[in-house]
């Protein structure tokens, strides 16, 4: 095939699915080369053939809501493992934290501090937690 | 509702707007899958596939395309990942249900489905993907770019091969 020809043949497709407007160069090649004239009868003609695989499936059904449930346990688990995480996290802190204070300070200063966190830290948590369950 | 009114509900969480949206845009993705597989089972499982990494993304989804657009880039990709881990795939060979009147009729579109998916099932994943997109779903090179994450170029190039390839296995079959 003439490289010329298969460049013509690229853009016969083109114009048949509308990307390309200027027809003229297509149109003066196919009236001197049979092969492409062909090209483009064949390519209708494949391409009707090609529609018969266009059917309605819609007896196939899928049950939507049950997705929507499944991904939603699935964001559950997802935060619950984060906030599990964060837990663990924060009490590995606390502890190492706490060891190196009384390690390297007064000890009555780490009681103070955990008598003053035990009384304080219920008023800064409980409305933190309501918020957030309002929010949901 | 419109789509754009569905979507901000949907990503703040209203399941009436979640589902709506998807019942909307299901026959769309069945039909893509089924012509992406060959196989309408798998089609189902993929598109069960495709609707929940939606769901579980919808946060990320930005209007710039449309929602079917973004559906069927996500179920390019699971079926990708699909193909990645399991190499044969089965083609169903009839898909038609036939009643005792039109049994003739049926059994002979049996035969050019079948024939038909066979050539299409025959070509690459991505000049699949491409064909189905253009001919079936009217994309624009553009569009498919995005969808396919690779050049305009490339779309263009594997779209005129595809077509090619098809064309002379139905020539070599005897069809055309």
């Amino acid at each position: 095939m003439k490289r010329e020809c298969k460049k013509i043949q690229d853009k016969i497709i083109d114009i048949h699915y509308n990307e390309l407007s200027d027809n003229t160069e297509v149109i003066s090649h196919i009236e001197n080369c049979s092969d492409c004239y062909t090209f483009k009868k064949n390519l209708k003609l494949t391409l009707n053939y090609m529609d018969t695989l266009d059917i309605d499936m819609s007896d196939l059904q899928v049950n939507i809501a049950e997705i929507i449930e499944k991904a939603e346990q699935i964001r559950n688990k997802r935060k619950d493992r984060l906030e599990l995480l964060i837990f663990i996290t924060t009490s590995i802190i606390f502890l190492i934290s706490s060891v190196l204070f009384m390690a390297n300070l007064d000890v009555r200063l780490l009681l103070y501090t955990q008598i003053f966190l035990y009384f304080n830290l219920p008023l800064i948590l409980i409305p933190f937690y309501k918020l957030k369950t309002s929010r949901r | 509702m419109e789509e754009k009114e569905l979507i901000y509900k949907a990503k703040n969480g209203n399941k009436y707007a979640l589902n709506e949206l998807l019942s909307q845009n299901y026959n769309t993705l069945l039909g893509y899958c089924i012509k992406m597989t060959g196989n309408p089972m798998l089609a189902q499982d993929i598109v069960q596939e495709t609707m929940l990494k939606a769901i579980l993304n919808i946060k990320n989804f930005t209007p710039e395309v449309k929602f079917s657009t973004w559906l069927l880039k996500i179920a390019t990709n699971t079926f990708k990942d699909y193909l990645r881990k399991h190499k044969n795939i089965e083609l169903v060979e009839e898909i038609f249900s036939n009643t005792e009147e039109d049994v003739e009729e049926t059994a002979m579109t049996n035969i050019q489905y079948s024939e038909l998916m066979n050539i299409l099932m025959k070509l690459p994943y991505e000049k699949r993907a491409v064909f189905i997109l253009k001919h079936y779903y009217g994309y624009k090179y553009q569009e498919i770019a995005k969808i396919m994450d690779c050049p305009v170029g490339t779309v263009r190039s594997r779209l005129h091969n595809a077509i090619k390839e098809i064309m002379s296995e139905m020539g070599r079959r005897g069809i055309l």
